[in-house]
C-alpha cells in the first residue's frame, strides 16, 4: 500500500512565520497593500500543500535494473513512470529509490521535469557502487515540492528488489598460471603457449576492464544491453580452487581493507580462470560454510562472484578446521588459490591440508611480494558508461523490474 | 557548480531592480535606482569577464560598510527633511542587493536577492501608494513566478546531482547534470504553465483583500505607514498640509442648479464657490474650526417646506435678495451641507435636521441619509445684507503660526510698523492675496519632496514656491492673521462645469477648492481666492495621444487610490449592499421574473449600469471567484483525505511498550546507537537491525548476540547473569565514551 507524505522544511516554516507577521502587521496597519502580499503568500501556501498531491496518487513506476553489477563500475538504473491521472499533470517529480542504510550504494534519485496526464517519463538514474554487497531495494518514493518549494508532497510505492553488486575485479599484472602452478598439477593437460595471432575464436563474453576495446562485439553488445567481447582462446582443462579465508581481526581496520583486496583479487582470479577455459571452486570459511564445487561455463560465473559479493567477515571461524572437515574427492583436484588479509598459522594450517587435499597450493595475502605481483588496483573508471551510443539500447533491454502501482 | 546561466542571471538582477520602485517612489531617491541600475551592468560585465577576483571582493566589503554608514547617517544625522525609518530602511536593503550583485555565485546568493527583492515589496506596500506597486506585483505574479519556478527546477536538479556527484565520476556527474538541464522547457512555456498559478495567486489574493475585517488592530505597525505620498482631489473636513502629490479625480460630486429670480445664472455669468467648512486656526500644518457656533439642529422634516435657518428672517422675504440653490448631491460622505454664501433658508425631502453654523455660516446634518440627496438652499446675493446677525470675529489666533512667518507678514506687508486699523484690512487683504497671484508662486498638485521638519506654510513662502489651493489659501489667511486680520480658510468647490443644455453646473471631485475669506467691518466676511489659475485646469482642455495617456494614467491613480488603497470597513459594507441590493434587483426586474435561468443570465451579464471596462472587470472578478471557488474545494477535498489518512496512521499507532526492568538495556542501547547515527527502521525487528549492523561495522558484532540476550529476558523468561551484565555495561560505556566507536 502507498504512503502519502507531506513534509515542511525549515526555510518553508520561515517562510510561514513570515507571511504570518505579513498578515499581522496588514491587519493590524491596516494597510491593503500588505493585505495584498499576504494574500499572495497564503495562497502561495496553499497552492504549494495542494498542488500535485492528488496527482501523486495517480502515478505508477516501473524499476529497471542492469543484470549485473560491479563495484567501481558506473551502471544506470532507469524508471518509467506513468501519470495516469486525466487532469493534472506532474511537474519537477523526484523519484528516489529507498535503500538500506550501509547499501553500497546511494539512493538513486532521479528528476522528470513534466509529466502530463497519460504520458510515460523515463528518469535515468547514473550510480556506481563504491563497494561489494547487497542492495535491497524497498520502495520508490515519488516527490514534488512544486510550485514555490514550501510544502514536498509524496507518495510511497512499494517496489522490492534486490541487487548484488559483485566485487570490483583487480587488473591481473601477472602470470597466474605460473604462480599458481597450473601446468605442474597432477592430472592436468599442460597448457600450450600462445603465440599473437594464432587466436581462435571461441566464444562472446561479458566486457570488463583492461578488456581489449578492439574486441567489442558490438552487435551482441546492442542487443544485450551490455558490451560484450569476442573471446579469442581455447578451452583448457584445468580446475582451480579459489579458498577465501574471510576470518578479520575486530580491532583492526587495515584487516578489513585487506580482506576486500583479498576477495576482489579472488574474483579476478575465478573470471580469469573461466575465461581460460578452467573450472573453478570456490570455498570460504564464516557462517555459512560455503563449498562450491569446480565448475564451469557461463552460469557459474555469477554464482561465484555472487557469493563473493555478500560474504561477510568472520571474527571467530577458522579456515583450517574446516578444510580438515571437508572430504575433498579425487575429482576436485586441481590448484589452489588461497585468498586471506592476513598471515597466520591457521592460515598455513590450512595451507597444508589444501596442498595435501587438492594439490599444488599458493598463498596470496595482499601486501606480499606474491599478490602485489599479480594483482594491480583496477583504473579508475573515468570514461562514460555506457557510452553515449548505447543508452538507447542499454534502456530497452534493461530488465524490468519493481511494478509498482499507487492504489 | 555554477547554479544559473546568463539568462538567469539577468533575469533575476531585472527582477530585483523592479522591486525597487514601489520603495524609492514615495520619496523620489530615484539617484538610488541609478546606481542601482549601475552596480547591475557592471556586475554583469565583471561576472563575465573575471572569476571572483580578490579586489572586486574587498570592493563590495567596502560598499557594504558604506552602506551600513549611510544608514547610520539617514538615520541619526540632522536634516531638514523629518526621518522615516522605513524608507531608510529601503535605501539600505537597496544598496545591499547593489553589493550582492556582484556575489551572485551560488543558490544562497540568488536567494538573498529574491529575499530582498520581497522585502522591497513589502517596504512598498507600506509607503506606497500609487498604481506602480500594482504594475509591479503583476510583473512579479507573472514574469517573476515563471522567474521563479525555473529557478526551483535548476536548484533542485543542481542539489540532486550534488547528492548523486557523490558516488559518481566527475565527468559523469557533469554530463548528468548537463543532461537533466537539457530537458528543462524553456521559459516561455514555463510562463503559459505559471499563469494558471497567477490567476490562483490573484484569486486567493482578492479574496483575502476583500474578506478580511478591517480595523481590527491598534495600528501599532501602521504608525510606519505615515508617508502615503498620493492622494486624489475632493472635499474634506480638514485641511492638512504636506508634501504629497495629489491626482484629479473625475467623480462626480454634485449638480447645482442656480436661480435668481426664477431664472438660470448660466456659466458665464458666475463661478460659484460652493462653501463646506471653515478653519480659523492653525497648528503644525493643520487647519482646525475652533468654534461653528453652532444653533443646534433644525428639523426640516421631509416636506418641500422652505425652512428658515434663522428664526428672525421671514422666508417670504428672501426671494428679494438671495439666490435659490438646487442641490443634488451624490452621495453625503461627511455630513457637510454645500452652498454659496450665506445660506438663510433650506428645504429638502431627503434631510431630517441641519445644523447652521452660526460663526461661519456653513451646513451640517448629523444624520446623513446613504445614497444621493437633493436639497435647496437660499443664499444671500450681497455679504452687506447680514439680517442683523453679523458678529465681528475675535482676535485671530496667531500662535500656532511659524514667527518667521508673522515677522515677514509685518516687515513685507507693513513696512511702516504702524498699527493696523480695520481701514486697511481690504486694502492689505487685496495686497496679500496679488501678491500670491504674482507669478512667484506656482500652482501644482505635486510638490515633488518628501515630508520636511519645517513648517509646511512657512516651507512654501520662503523654500519651496510651489503647492495646491490649499498651500495658497493657507498662506493667505497665515499672512492675514499675522497682520491681525480676521481671516479663516473655506474649504468646498469652486467653478465646475456648466451644462447649458441642462441648465446646471457639475461638479466633480477634481473641483474641490480651498479659498480663504477676509473679515472686512461693514461689509463682513469677503472672499479671496490666492490660487492662479490651475495648471492642471488648462490641461484638461488639450487633446492629443500625450493627453488620453495623461488621463488614463490619472484615472489609473485614482482608481488604485480609491479602489485599492483606500479600500476599508465602509467600502466592504459598500460593496456588499451594492451586490445586495444588485442581486435584488436582478431578481425583481429581469425578463422572467423568478427563474433560475433568469436570475443566472443577470449573474453572468452583470448589473446594466456598469460601464464597459467595469464589466470586463466584473467578468474578470467573476473568473477569478470561480477559480478560488474550485481551488477551495479541492483544498477542501485534499485537507479531508490527509487527514483522514493521518488518523488512520495514529489510530494504528504503537501500542504502549511494556518493557521488563532487566530488558531496559535494550533501550539504552537503542538511544546510544540513535546517537551514532543509526536510528532503528520501524518496520526492522531487532534481530535483523542488530545482523545489519553486524554485517556493517565490525565493531558492533556483538550486538546479534545482545539482541538475543533482549529476547530471552524481555520474551523468554530469563534473566542476565552477572557476566552478561559486565559485558554489556562494558559494551555501552565504550559506545557512551568512544566518539569514534561504530565508525570502524
Amino acid at each position: 500500500m502507498s504512503r502519502h507524505g507531506l513534509s515542511l522544511p525549515f526555510s518553508s516554516m520561515l517562510f510561514l512565520f513570515g507571511s504570518t507577521l505579513i498578515g499581522l502587521a496588514a491587519i493590524d496597519a491596516g494597510i491593503n497593500l500588505l493585505l495584498i502580499l499576504f494574500g499572495l503568500c497564503a495562497g502561495a501556501v496553499l497552492l504549494s500543500a495542494v498542488s500535485g498531491w492528488r496527482g501523486l496518487r495517480h502515478l505508477t513506476v516501473r524499476r529497471m535494473v542492469p543484470d549485473s553489477i560491479v563495484a567501481g563500475r558506473p551502471f544506470e538504473i532507469r524508471y518509467a513512470v506513468r501519470n495516469e491521472g486525466r487532469w493534472a499533470p506532474i511537474r519537477n517529480l523526484h523519484v528516489l529509490d529507498e535503500v538500506d542504510r550501509f547499501s553500497p550504494i546511494g539512493a538513486p534519485e532521479g528528476f522528470l521535469h513534466l509529466l502530463r496526464p497519460g504520458e510515460t517519463g523515463f528518469a535515468g538514474v547514473p550510480a556506481c557502487a563504491r563497494g561489494r554487497g547487497r542492495v535491497r531495494l524497498s520502495a520508490i518514493r515519488l516527490s514534488t515540492s512544486f510550485p514555490f518549494g514550501i510544502f514536498s508532497k509524496s507518495v510511497t510505492i512499494p517496489a522490492e528488489d534486490e541487487l548484488i553488486v559483485f566485487p570490483p575485479l583487480a587488473r591481473l599484472i601477472g602470470d597466474l598460471e605460473s604462480c599458481a602452478g597450473m601446468g605442474e598439477a597432477p592430472g592436468l593437460a599442460s597448457t600450450p603457449g600462445r603465440v599473437r595471432g594464432d587466436e581462435e575464436y571461441y566464444g562472446v563474453r561479458e566486457y570488463r576492464a583492461g578488456d581489449n576495446p578492439r574486441r567489442i562485439h558490438w552487435r551482441r553488445s546492442a542487443r544485450t544491453g551490455q558490451l560484450m567481447i569476442r573471446e579469442m582462446s581455447k578451452p583448457r582443462d584445468h580446475q582451480l580452487w579459489c579458498v577465501v579465508d574471510t576470518r578479520t581481526s575486530p580491532d583492526d581496520a587495515g584487516q578489513a581493507e585487506r580482506l576486500e583486496q583479498a576477495i576482489s583479487a579472488a574474483a579476478t582470479a575465478i573470471c580469469h580462470a573461466l575465461e581460460q577455459g578452467s573450472k573453478v571452486g570456490l570455498m570460504c570459511n564464516g557462517e555459512p560454510l560455503l563449498v562450491l564445487p569446480p565448475g564451469g561455463g557461463r552460469a557459474h560465473q555469477p554464482r561465484l562472484l555472487r557469493e563473493l559479493a555478500l560474504r561477510a567477515p568472520n571474527h571467530v571461524d577458522p579456515l583450517a578446521h574446516h578444510v580438515q572437515r571437508v572430504a575433498w574427492p579425487a575429482r576436485w583436484r586441481g590448484v589452489c588459490l588461497i585468498f586471506a588479509a592476513t598471515d597466520g598459522a591457521d592460515l598455513r594450517a590450512a595451507a597444508r591440508g589444501l596442498s595435501r587435499s587438492i594439490g599444488p597450493t599458493t598463498v596470496l595475502v595482499p601486501g606480499t611480494s606474491a599478490f602485489e605481483g599479480l594483482f594491480a588496483a583496477p583504473q579508475a573508471d573515468s570514461e562514460e558508461w555506457p557510452p553515449e551510443t548505447m543508452r538507447g539500447s542499454l534502456a530497452a533491454r534493461q530488465r524490468p523490474r519493481g511494478r509498482g502501482r499507487s492504489p | 557548480m555554477m547554479p544559473f546561466g546568463s539568462s538567469m542571471r539577468t533575469g533575476l538582477v531585472l527582477l530585483a531592480l523592479l522591486n525597487m520602485l514601489p520603495a524609492l517612489e514615495p520619496d523620489g531617491s530615484w539617484w538610488i535606482l541609478v546606481i542601482a541600475v549601475a552596480s547591475a551592468i557592471l556586475s554583469g560585465l565583471s561576472h563575465r569577464r573575471v572569476r571572483r577576483p580578490d579586489s572586486l571582493r574587498w570592493l563590495v566589503r567596502v560598499a557594504v560598510l558604506a552602506s551600513v554608514g549611510y544608514l547610520l547617517y539617514e538615520m541619526f544625522a540632522p536634516q531638514t527633511e523629518q526621518t522615516i525609518y522605513i524608507l531608510d530602511l529601503g535605501h539600505f536593503i537597496i544598496f545591499l542587493t547593489c553589493c550582492k550583485f556582484f556575489e551572485m555565485h551560488t543558490h544562497r546568493d540568488m536567494g538573498l536577492i529574491v529575499l530582498m527583492a520581497f522585502l522591497l515589496m513589502i517596504i512598498g506596500a507600506f509607503v506606497s501608494a500609487s498604481p506602480l506597486f500594482g504594475v509591479v506585483l503583476v510583473i512579479d505574479i507573472t514574469f517573476g513566478l515563471a522567474w521563479l519556478t525555473t529557478f526551483q527546477t535548476r536548484r533542485e536538479i543542481d542539489q540532486l546531482v550534488q547528492r548523486r556527484s557523490r558516488e559518481l565520476p566527475a565527468t559523469r556527474a557533469t554530463s548528468y547534470h548537463a543532461e537533466l538541464i537539457g530537458g528543462a522547457p524553456p521559459f516561455a512555456r514555463s510562463l503559459r504553465a505559471t499563469l494558471l498559478l497567477s490567476i490562483a495567486l490573484v484569486a486567493f489574493s482578492v479574496i483575502c483583500f476583500v474578506a478580511i475585517p478591517r480595523a481590527w488592530g491598534r495600528g501599532i505597525l501602521g504608525r510606519m505607514n505615515r508617508f502615503v505620498p498620493a492622494s486624489a482631489t475632493g472635499f474634506t473636513e480638514e485641511i492638512q498640509l504636506r508634501d504629497a502629490p495629489i491626482v484629479q479625480d473625475e467623480t462626480l460630486v454634485m449638480r447645482v442648479r442656480l436661480l435668481r429670480n426664477g431664472k438660470p445664472i448660466t456659466g458665464e455669468e458666475a463661478a460659484p464657490y460652493l462653501r463646506g467648512a471653515t478653519f480659523d486656526r492653525y497648528r503644525n500644518g493643520r487647519w482646525q474650526r475652533s468654534s461653528a457656533g453652532s444653533a443646534g439642529a433644525l428639523p426640516v422634516r421631509s416636506s418641500q417646506r422652505i425652512v428658515p435657518l434663522y428664526p428672525e428672517i421671514d422666508p417670504k422675504s428672501v426671494d428679494a435678495f438671495t439666490i435659490e440653490q438646487q442641490i443634488w448631491l451624490e452621495s453625503l460622505g461627511t455630513g457637510a451641507l454645500f452652498s454659496m454664501y450665506r445660506p438663510v433658508a433650506i428645504a429638502s425631502s431627503d434631510l431630517r435636521r441641519v445644523m447652521p453654523g452660526a460663526a461661519d455660516a456653513t451646513l451640517h446634518t448629523d444624520d446623513p441619509p446613504r445614497g444621493a440627496v437633493a436639497y435647496q438652499v437660499f443664499s444671500c446675493v450681497s455679504e452687506a445684507v447680514n439680517f442683523g446677525r453679523e458678529v465681528p470675529p475675535p482676535r485671530p489666533r496667531t500662535g500656532g503660526i511659524d514667527k518667521i512667518v508673522r515677522a515677514f507678514a509685518r516687515g513685507y506687508f507693513n513696512e511702516s510698523g504702524e498699527p493696523i486699523g480695520p481701514e486697511r484690512h481690504e486694502d492689505l487683504a487685496t495686497v496679500i492675496c496679488g501678491f500670491l497671484r504674482s507669478g512667484s508662486f506656482q500652482y501644482t498638485l505635486d510638490r515633488g519632496t518628501g515630508p520636511r521638519v519645517t513648517d509646511p506654510m512657512r516651507d512654501f513662502l520662503f523654500d519651496n514656491p510651489r503647492g495646491h489651493c490649499e498651500f495658497f489659501a493657507s498662506a493667505m489667511a497665515g499672512l492675514c492673521m499675522s497682520l491681525n486680520i480676521p481671516a479663516r480658510v473655506v474649504s468646498g468647490f469652486y467653478g465646475g462645469e456648466y451644462n447649458e443644455v441642462g441648465g446646471f453646473f457639475q461638479f466633480r471631485r477634481k473641483d474641490a477648492h480651498a479659498w480663504v475669506e477676509v473679515y472686512l467691518p461693514g461689509r463682513g466676511w469677503v472672499t479671496f481666492d490666492p490660487s492662479p489659475p490651475s495648471p492642471e485646469r488648462r490641461v484638461q482642455g488639450g487633446r492629443g495621444l500625450g493627453h488620453a495617456v495623461s488621463s488614463f494614467v490619472d484615472f489609473l491613480r485614482f482608481k488604485w487610490a480609491t479602489l485599492v488603497v483606500a479600500f476599508d470597513t465602509r467600502s466592504r459594507g459598500d460593496l456588499a449592499r451594492w451586490f445586495e441590493q444588485w442581486v435584488r434587483e436582478a431578481q425583481e426586474t429581469r425578463e422572467g421574473t423568478g427563474s433560475l435561468l433568469a436570475v443566472l443570465r443577470a449573474f453572468l451579464w452583470g448589473p446594466e449600469m456598469l460601464q464597459r471596462w467595469e464589466r470586463i472587470l466584473y467578468w474578470l472578478l467573476l473568473v477569478l471567484v470561480a477559480v478560488f471557488a474550485v481551488l477551495a474545494f479541492r483544498v477542501l477535498w485534499i485537507l479531508s483525505i490527509m487527514l483522514q489518512e493521518y488518523v488512520m496512521i495514529r489510530g494504528k499507532g504503537d501500542k504502549a511498550v511494556v518493557r521488563k526492568p532487566e530488558a531496559r538495556f535494550y533501550d539504552r542501547l537503542l538511544l546510544l546507537l540513535s546517537h551514532k547515527g543509526y536510528v532503528k527502521p520501524r518496520q526492522s525487528t531487532p534481530r535483523e537491525f542488530a545482523l545489519e549492523l553486524a554485517r556493517a561495522r565490525r565493531e558492533f558484532a556483538d550486538l546479534p548476540q545482545f539482541t538475543e540476550w533482549f529476547y530471552e529476558v524481555q520474551y523468554g523468561g530469563g534473566t542476565l547473569g552477572r557476566q552478561r551484565w559486565k559485558r554489556l555495561e562494558d559494551f555501552l560505556r565504550r559506545m557512551r565514551e568512544d566518539p569514534a566507536f561504530g565508525a570502524r
